[in-house]
């Protein structure tokens, strides 16, 4: 299939990337060879995945105490009174 | 012998033995990492004086009884996390995040007496097959310097494989692991899934990703795989493979043993000198006692398509936590929130892993998820049973690692369809979970290694070691040595 510009563009909108014309440029070309090379999974008869997985180990669900609270949030890029700063999600947030 | 040359369980016995301290084994590597790795560029980050303090703590505590890698320096891939050691990932995005805990596997290796020499470079995010992709630059070949190492473990890779660690931990979601040690002549493993923890290794395909060891041999590779393997409750995929004790085991006896031969992976696009060299493997495991027989597994031809959407699928999902709000990078100029996850996002990421998640979100998007996701799903189930079938009637499978020797820098990134492409015969191992093992099997015409690669059934890991340890008896690729590594 063709990848145009205006698909890229939507699907980078989707994952939260602003692409340069240059990226937009060369992703576009270098999407469009994969996605074309992706054809071949057409020809797959049947769509029944199976249940290949084990099913998991589940744990308790038990509290714990943790000290990691502070150190996690002194790797957060902004933050003010022990909460992590962003813009305003409501209102003037943008369209999310 | 140099001290950097020797093996990893050879410089433990020299160490518990009392012929070599623990920090004199550490001060000559990182005196052989300030020789080399200015041109290698096999590290992100190097912890010498913390390495030092480390050494000598170790040294007080030496005493009979202890692992067979006590005392031995390593190098950590930078996406495994590390306590107060800043893992980057080789992203920009990461540039400047230290985790406040260490991946388990690191926890493993210290309580066994690792010394941590540093962080291994490798592709962003583990995306690549050359290591180019890293924010932090590329890594060399130590065998070639105008060649890639392979990646994405290419840091980990380059630096085993120039004698500036005994071993290392990388990770393999595609062939990171086995890949990486074709091209630089090491002996590496991608255990089954579930076998080794994932906790603290950043999440690339999170049902493919496996923690695994890249060494000078087999036998190293079985000690290291002691250390970190095991049930872990903070992983709940670990399961309890019921092994362990696989250095104890190496016998080398492969009488009985069968090897089976896919015919889809010695076809076009191989090299005939790697063909060549993998056909030999063959020869020397049936000189050893082993049989070995065709086989022909149809499935394979679907495996880099269905792993490609997989992988940029779960890659997609897994990259949505970056977005400059917990850790890591933000955009510096942004006007509401939006727009600080898309500058965030958009500077912070290199093109390789824009190009992913971008794949990623096309496949799982409304319209094409049941054309590429659900068809990749059914691939993936039934490349898994069809491996299933292959070990009814062999219990090994012999396969090329790639399909050349290291290709030069700058060439697979050219053509990135081709790089992908690449990955042909070490994805399957990926797809249905299986233990993947990769050899050096000699050189081609240029004098660079060529990889073989053993593929066995779930938890069939002592069986691949066995394999590649009487392998290992029998020649010895394994010890040579990269020019500019001797001396």
């Amino acid at each position: 299939m063709d990848m145009t510009h205006k698909q890229v563009e939507e699907l980078a909108h989707l994952a939260r990337l602003s692409l340069t014309m240059q990226e937009r440029e060369e992703l576009a070309g270098q999407l469009e060879q994969m996605v074309a090379y992706l054809q071949v999974l057409a020809q797959v008869e049947g769509e029944e995945c199976g249940t290949m997985e084990e099913p998991c180990a589940l744990r308790y669900d038990e509290v714990e105490p943790s000290q990691l609270g502070d150190k996690l949030l002194s790797q957060a890029p902004q933050v003010a009174d022990g909460y992590v700063v962003t813009p305003r999600s409501v209102g003037e947030g943008g369209m999310a | 012998m140099k001290l950097t040359h020797l093996t990893a369980l050879e410089l433990g016995r020299a160490i518990a033995a009392g012929d070599v301290t623990i920090p004199q084994a550490t001060q000559a590597a990182l005196e052989e990492m300030a020789r080399r790795d200015k041109s290698l560029h096999s590290c992100i980050t190097i912890l010498a004086e913390q390495a030092m303090e480390r050494a000598e703590t170790l040294q007080q505590g030496l005493k009979p009884g202890r692992s067979p890698l006590y005392g031995v320096p390593l190098l950590l891939k930078d996406n495994l996390c590390t306590q107060g050691v800043r893992t980057t990932c080789g992203s920009k995005m990461l540039e400047h995040y230290v985790p406040p805990y260490h991946a388990t596997v690191v926890e493993r290796v210290e309580s066994a007496g690792g010394v941590c020499l540093g962080k291994g470079n490798l592709d962003e995010f583990a995306m690549g097959s050359t290591t180019e992709t890293s924010y932090f630059g590329s890594t060399r070949n130590p065998w070639d310097e105008s060649r890639v190492p392979g990646g994405s473990s290419g840091g980990c890779a380059a630096a085993v494989a120039a004698g500036l660690v005994w071993y290392a931990l990388g990770s393999d979601t595609g062939g990171s692991i086995r890949q990486p040690a074709g091209y630089c002549g090491l002996t590496g493993i991608k255990p089954t899934y579930g076998t080794v923890s994932r906790y603290g290794l950043v999440a690339y395909a999170s049902s493919f990703d496996q923690v695994g060891p890249l060494c000078r041999d087999a036998a190293d590779c079985a000690a290291v795989l002691d250390v970190i393997q095991g049930r872990d409750c903070r992983d709940s995929t670990t399961v309890d493979g019921g092994y362990g004790g696989l250095l104890a085991s190496l016998a080398g006896d492969l009488r009985g043993l069968r090897v089976g031969v896919p015919v889809e992976c010695f076809g076009e696009g191989l090299h005939p000198q790697v063909a060549n060299r993998v056909k030999e493997v063959a020869r020397v495991l049936e000189h050893r006692g082993a049989t070995v027989v065709e086989l022909s597994i149809g499935e394979l031809n679907w495996v880099i398509p269905a792993y490609y959407v997989l992988a940029s699928a779960e890659a997609s999902s897994n990259l949505a936590r970056y977005d400059g709000v917990k850790y890591g990078f933000r955009a510096k100029e942004y006007h509401n929130l939006t727009q600080m996850y898309e500058n965030t996002r958009s500077q912070g990421f290199g093109k390789e892993t824009k190009a992913r998640i971008l794949l990623g979100t096309f496949v799982l998007s409304a319209g094409y998820y049941e054309a590429y996701y659900q068809k990749a799903l059914a691939v993936k189930h039934r490349v898994a049973k069809a491996m299933e079938r292959a070990f009814e009637t062999c219990d090994v499978l012999l396969t090329p690692v790639t399909p050349t020797t290291a290709p030069k820098l700058g060439e697979s990134l050219a053509n990135p369809m081709e790089m992908y492409l690449s990955d042909l015969y070490t994805v399957p191992a990926n797809l249905a979970g299986l233990p993947a093992l990769s050899m050096p099997c000699g050189v081609d015409g240029q004098g660079l290694p060529v990889g073989a690669q053993l593929v066995g059934p779930r938890f069939g890991e002592g069986v691949l070691l066995n394999a590649a340890y009487a392998y290992q008896q029998e020649t010895d690729y394994h010890t040579y040595v990269p020019r500019g590594g001797e001396g």
